[in-house]
């Protein structure tokens, strides 16, 4: 039944790249299959913190390569965790450094998290795990082919 | 002090026979006497002497007079309480003198000397001196009695204040103890959802890829994601446990009951529709202090019972009302649903414990509301009759302890 979303006529745009950043290997290996699965993007790049995305936009922006125009974000990880990380996206040059979207991947809806990010501007929060109806319903709503 | 058994008088003429005659006529009362026939000499024996009871003393002597003499005794602090008879031939201006000195203490005979006269007004000072040496006594009791009462309050208090400092101790180390536990609490379940979260997400994979008709697979690929699905339910309540625990009144605010019951009806829409159930209001008090995340907590847990919890055999109406009560606010919620009995009454603040399994739900919802309460100085109280219906009522105190907190904390800015 759930694979019917597949053969089904979805409406939205395929992307360039997606960055997913996120320390848990097995939360990894489950979004990037979900992704691939549903063939939203060309590209999945990942990152185990904050800091590695961070390293990953600076070289894009180094080397002109196409940035990506989904972030997934997880809240907590080693090194840099999803606050710092906006924190530091938020300070950087936006001439060199695009906006890009940015959706947070939670555990649990903790609303003093959720009351801290909304200032950063986040697209959305989607609760783990990542599944196909999550995606395509997330994708529908920000990367609708209508609005283009 | 005790009464000396002998009383002492101390004699004072210059001529012998005098001394021997009055000693004579007081004899007979059992006195105990000493002498002096000068002055001079009655000084010397009070040097060593202290203890008399009375002295009798002729004004007329050579040399130093008995004035002069008296004068020269009550000069001295440790004689001063030993009363004086004056021996005289006439009235003396001069033995007045001595009146102001020792009220009462000092008086005088004349000479020739009536032997009842003298033993009468000896015998008063005696009794005098009896009575003040038996007041003197009885004084001294009471200062005792006052004092072993002055020390046992003395180690009563300080064994009060070392328990009281005991007590602070423990109450400390308690405050302590449960603030590790809900953090442990709080991170446990934290780390133990990502975990879970990761098997609901693989067993989702799992049986997509490799999906098998088979009437056993099918019912163990429902029972495993059932059991994933439990699992997580419950690490997302210890984790609303541990949000209570943690306080909250950082969000205290005027909250208005209406607009609290327009926001919790919608968010259970679903649930509302679905049993064609019917909420009546009628608020009484029309707001109150708190924090917005407890009271939305509480309004969402009760009224969502009393919908879920209806009868089957009659629609559900829920009356949501708010009066005044002594020094609190109350909330009432009644439903006419299936309502308890008295065993399971009892039962329904208990962590993790459910009464019906036809209905969803963890077991903590009615926890969390009596935590809530019972952290800002309120109490909850359940009536309900089986197949009838319950009524929740919420005593809210009228002026929480955090309103006083919100008041210093602002005062301290002023």
């Amino acid at each position: 039944m759930k694979k019917n979303y597949l053969k089904e006529e979805v409406m939205f745009k395929k992307v360039n790249c997606v960055l997913l950043v996120d320390d848990d290997n097995v939360s990894v290996f489950l979004s990037e299959k979900f992704i691939r699965s549903l063939d939203i993007t060309h590209e999945i790049k990942i990152a185990p913190n904050g800091e590695m995305a961070l390293k990953y936009l600076l070289e894009c922006s180094s080397f002109g390569e196409p940035f990506p125009e989904l972030i997934l974000l997880d809240i907590s990880m080693p090194v840099m965790d999803a606050f710092d990380f906006l924190q530091a996206y938020g300070n950087m040059n936006s001439d060199t450094i695009p906006k890009i979207a940015i959706a947070i991947l939670t555990t649990s809806s903790n609303p003093r998290d959720i009351e801290r990010l909304t200032n950063f501007g986040i697209v959305d929060y989607i609760n783990k795990p990542l599944t196909h109806e999550k995606l395509i319903h997330f994708m529908e709503k920000h990367f609708n082919e209508d609005d283009e | 002090m005790t009464i000396p058994s002998k009383i002492k008088i101390l004699l004072v003429d210059d001529r012998e026979d005098n001394l021997f005659s009055i000693q004579a006529v007081l004899e007979k009362d059992g006195y105990e006497f000493r002498q002096a026939t000068s002055g001079r000499q009655a000084l010397k024996i009070l040097l060593v002497e202290m203890d008399f009871t009375l002295i009798l003393m002729d004004v007329m002597m050579p040399n130093m007079n008995g004035l002069q003499t008296a004068f020269m005794i009550y000069q001295r602090e440790r004689l001063k309480h030993i009363p004086i008879i004056f021996i005289t031939a006439y009235d003396n201006a001069e033995m007045n003198a001595f009146h102001g000195y020792q009220a009462g203490a000092v008086d005088y005979i004349y000479k020739p000397i009536n032997p009842d006269l003298l033993r009468a007004k000896v015998s008063v000072f005696v009794e005098l001196y009896r009575k003040n040496h038996q007041l003197m006594e009885q004084e001294e009791k009471l200062l005792q009695i006052n004092n072993e009462l002055e020390e046992h309050v003395r180690k009563r208090t300080e064994e009060l204040y070392n328990k009281n400092r005991e007590l602070e101790y423990k109450n400390n180390e308690l405050t302590k103890v449960n603030n590790d536990l809900d953090n442990f609490i709080y991170t446990a379940s934290h780390d133990l959802m990502s975990p879970v979260i990761n098997i609901e997400g693989l067993l989702t994979v799992l049986y997509k890829e490799f999906d098998i008709p088979n009437e056993e697979f099918r019912r163990l690929k429902d029972l495993t994601l059932l059991s994933a699905e439990r699992l997580k339910n419950t690490i997302k309540d210890l984790t609303e446990i541990s949000k209570v625990q943690k306080g909250g009144d950082d969000d205290i605010e005027t909250v208005r009951f209406k607009n609290l019951l327009d926001e919790t009806e919608h968010s259970i829409m679903g649930i509302i529709e679905k049993n064609k159930a019917r909420i009546i209001s009628d608020f009484d008090i029309k707001e109150i202090r708190f924090s917005r995340k407890n009271i939305r907590s509480i309004f969402y847990n009760l009224l969502s019972n009393a919908v879920k919890y209806s009868s089957p055999l009659r629609l559900p109406i829920i009356h949501v009302s708010t009066r005044k009560y002594h020094e609190y606010i109350v909330l009432s919620i009644r439903d006419n649903g299936m309502g308890m009995n008295e065993q399971s009454l009892g039962k329904i603040f208990e962590m993790f414990k459910r009464l019906h399994d036809h209905v969803e739900g963890t077991g903590i919802g009615l926890y969390i509301v009596k935590r809530i309460m019972e952290n800002n100085d309120g109490k909850i109280e359940v009536e309900s009759k089986l197949n009838e219906g319950t009524t929740f009522n919420l005593y809210f105190k009228n002026n929480p302890k955090s309103n006083e907190k919100e008041l210093l904390k602002r005062g301290s800015y002023v």
